[in-house]
């Protein structure tokens, strides 16, 4: 156990000498954070939610909803017709942020002001997107209750005008409706036009998502994991280092197990990884308003799936015969998980089946379980079986290395 | 101290150490002799734990290195060939983390590494990251690394290559300070000089066999106290062969078409005959040297080649 302590703070003042690689590995996540942030925090791009629409009903209100993606609402909400059977399966797969199904006899119930469900199935992996589906069902709801409260007579007298067996309205029906709206509107006049009311729309600086999370702070998570993605590769490749001056050749032919070598890396990026961490989550706890007790747990989780990401790339370093060789290894790895995996693009702005594959990844669950630690709510199950698919294949990977590290590869054959 | 018994290393096909036996005791240095690519480094990576052998018996104080590697390994310090340091880091860093990775620590390890550094000159500058540090001092600093820990055997890759003169001789008698102390030592070396100037013992190494091991006065016998006579020119190797058979207290070693080595006894006595004899077989000489009897002409006896080719 003292060699491993002797070993991580050797590692660490190797860091601590090396200013222009601690530059690089921080700096590159938050120069592409920032140009990220500028490029599509400003005035133009919003997380889109994929709303799968399943209309039983097949009328009036399915018309309204699905028209309601051309509307101002596109910016926001992508919706698809979809079946029933077909949008619970997608659900499944994690495919859109949100299901909604208007079941049979909506339009019905809503003209003659009696009960009816709509259900909304959201996605429990997205947070922010189905809570705009969320809200703004709420909306159409509310104004669908007011709409039959003022227009309910006329309207179900307009339905029931409609000839048998044909689906056009008689222009005398139409007529009539169009004046007793005209007249419920005069009505209100007096009511809702004075005092006059405008709406004016500005745009900050910055835009915010629903909930009061500004898009670069939807993306500080994804910057954080992308500097331990180049730490976790940066620890990794100083095996080749170590390699290429001797050191590491001296340091198998002491009397220790290699893992107790490699476990000084691991401990050393681990501090590592927690400095950077903690750096990273101050800069989020006045950007997102996060509550300060939540910034250890977070802490604690990017240090552990950080390490994890180390012993995943330690063992990469073994699949090639050169330091090159290793480098392209890892850089072929690196480079999909990050993208993928939440690191680059926040998952709210990916589509939906890739955002599914990406939580999948190492990283990718990694930011999944922060965002929920800084942001909630925390699913203690979730966080559970992150933890677990994190540790146990990065425990394994451990040794692995530790057994690879002796023999040809630092004897260099 | 060590005992190799019939040690073998392949690579594949090639066979890097080919039955190898040698002992080496305590307070001895014992010279492994031979031409780059002999197999000195491949028997020291196994001696050390680093490969592992592919047949025989390596001993380190009496742990095998294979079923019993980390005792074996806790007697044990190594310089390589190659610098092995950490560069970012200061002489001091440096000898306190390789003493800890032989389990020293607190007092006893911040003493022995003062009195390392001041053995090795480097006292003044100890604190200084080693990067800024000459050739020579790196080299210094690693042999420091390899014996910060008192080590029982000490291994030693040909620790003086690429080291200017005034430093090799320092690091020279660094290692016989060290096996007066009792410390059994095996260096290895391709600089004939050395291993005649430094080694009790030696095992001459070619394409991985020993082919000569003794004291250097037990090589020296078996040079038989002959010169050694080299000859270029135009020869034909049937023809010179029977040529030089007559001539009393003459052997060929090795014979080309441009290149004769004889092994003779007072050469320069007999050299009217031999040009006589060669000139007979219808030989061209351009060039002529005798060399003295060393472990140089023992190995060009032995094998027809010079060591550093």
């Amino acid at each position: 156990m003292r060699f491993l302590m002797t070993s991580a703070a050797k590692d660490l003042r190797r860091r601590l000498a090396d200013w222009p690689g601690l530059v690089l590995w921080l700096g590159i996540p938050l120069f592409i954070g920032t140009l990220m942030t500028l490029a599509f925090g400003g005035d133009n791009a919003t997380p889109k939610a994929h709303v799968l629409l399943a209309d039983e009903d097949a009328s009036l209100v399915g018309g309204f909803l699905g028209g309601a993606s051309s509307g101002g609402g596109g910016d926001y909400v992508d919706i698809e017709r979809v079946s029933t059977e077909e949008g619970r399966r997608r659900m499944d797969e994690g495919e859109a942020s949100a299901l909604v199904i208007l079941p049979q006899g909506l339009t019905d119930a809503m003209l003659n002001d009696t009960p009816a469900t709509i259900t909304l199935v959201t996605n429990p992996a997205q947070r922010i997107l189905p809570e705009i589906v969320r809200v703004g069902l709420d909306m159409f709801v509310e104004a669908v209750f007011y709409l039959q409260r003022i227009l309910g007579e006329p309207l179900r007298a307009f339905f029931g005008s409609r000839p048998q067996g044909q689906d056009v309205f008689a222009d005398a029906s139409v007529a009539t409706l169009a004046t007793s709206i005209n007249q419920q509107l005069r009505l209100l006049e007096s009511i809702v036009l004075p005092p006059v009311l405008s709406l004016e729309t500005a745009s900050g600086e910055s835009r915010s998502a629903p909930g009061g999370i500004d898009f670069a702070t939807l993306l500080l998570p994804s910057v954080l994991f992308m500097s331990l993605l180049f730490i976790g590769r940066g620890f990794s490749d100083d095996l080749w280092v170590e390699r290429r001056q001797g050191t590491l050749r001296r340091a198998v032919i002491a009397p220790h197990d290699a893992a107790w070598f490699l476990g000084g890396k691991l401990a050393a990026g681990a501090i590592f990884m927690a400095a950077v961490s903690l750096a990273g989550l101050l800069i989020t706890i006045p950007a997102a308003s996060v509550p300060l007790w939540r910034v250890p747990g977070a802490l604690v989780w990017c240090t552990f799936s950080g390490t994890a990401l180390i012993s995943l790339f330690l063992v990469l370093q073994f699949l090639a015969s050169t330091a090159r060789g290793a480098n392209i290894v890892t850089t072929m790895v690196l480079f999909p998980m990050m993208m993928i995996g939440g690191s680059f693009f926040p998952f709210e702005m990916m589509p939906g089946w890739m955002a599914a594959i990406g939580r999948l990844t190492p990283n990718g669950q990694g930011v999944t379980q922060l965002k929920a630690l800084l942001l909630g709510p925390v699913d203690v199950t979730s966080l559970t079986a992150a933890t677990a698919a994190i540790g146990l294949p990065a425990v394994a990977l451990f040794f692995i290395s530790a057994r690879l590290v002796r023999g040809r590869f630092a004897a260099g054959v | 101290m060590i005992d190799v018994q019939h040690l073998r290393k392949l690579y594949g096909e090639l066979v890097a150490v080919d039955d190898a036996t040698f002992t080496a005791r305590a307070g001895q240095i014992f010279g492994l002799l031979g031409p780059n690519g002999a197999g000195k480094s491949t028997t020291i990576g196994c001696i050390s734990g680093l490969l592992k052998p592919s047949g025989g018996v390596v001993k380190v104080l009496g742990h095998d290195v294979v079923t019993d590697g980390l005792a074996a390994r806790a007697a044990l310090g190594i310089v390589p060939q190659e610098l092995a340091l950490y560069e970012e880091l200061s002489a001091t860093e440096n000898l306190r983390y390789w003493g800890a990775a032989y389990g020293m620590g607190g007092a006893d390890l911040k003493r022995r590494v003062d009195e390392v550094l001041e053995v090795l000159g480097l006292l003044d500058r100890a604190r200084e990251p080693i990067k800024k540090y000459s050739g020579g001092m790196k080299r210094r600093l690693n042999f420091g690394c390899g014996i910060v820990h008192r080590p029982k055997v000490l291994l030693l890759d040909e620790p003086t290559v690429g080291v200017d003169p005034q430093s090799r001789v320092r690091l020279l008698d660094l290692v016989r300070e060290q096996a007066r102390a009792g410390t059994c030592v095996l260096y290895t070396t391709h600089y004939m000089e050395e291993a005649q100037a430094l080694c009790d013992r030696l095992a001459i190494i070619d394409h991985g066999k020993i082919i000569a091991m003794g004291t250097l006065a037990e090589l020296r016998q078996m040079m038989g106290e002959r010169d050694l006579l080299r000859l270029t020119g135009a020869f034909d190797a049937a023809r010179t062969g029977a040529a030089i058979t007559p001539v009393d207290g003459a052997e060929v070693v090795s014979v080309s078409a441009e290149h004769l080595i004889l092994a003779v006894e007072g050469a320069s006595r007999r050299l009217p005959a031999i040009f006589a004899a060669l000139a007979a077989a219808g030989a061209e000489i351009r060039e002529t040297t005798i060399a003295q009897p060393s472990l140089e002409t023992l190995f060009i006896k032995l094998t027809g080649r010079e060591l550093r080719e």
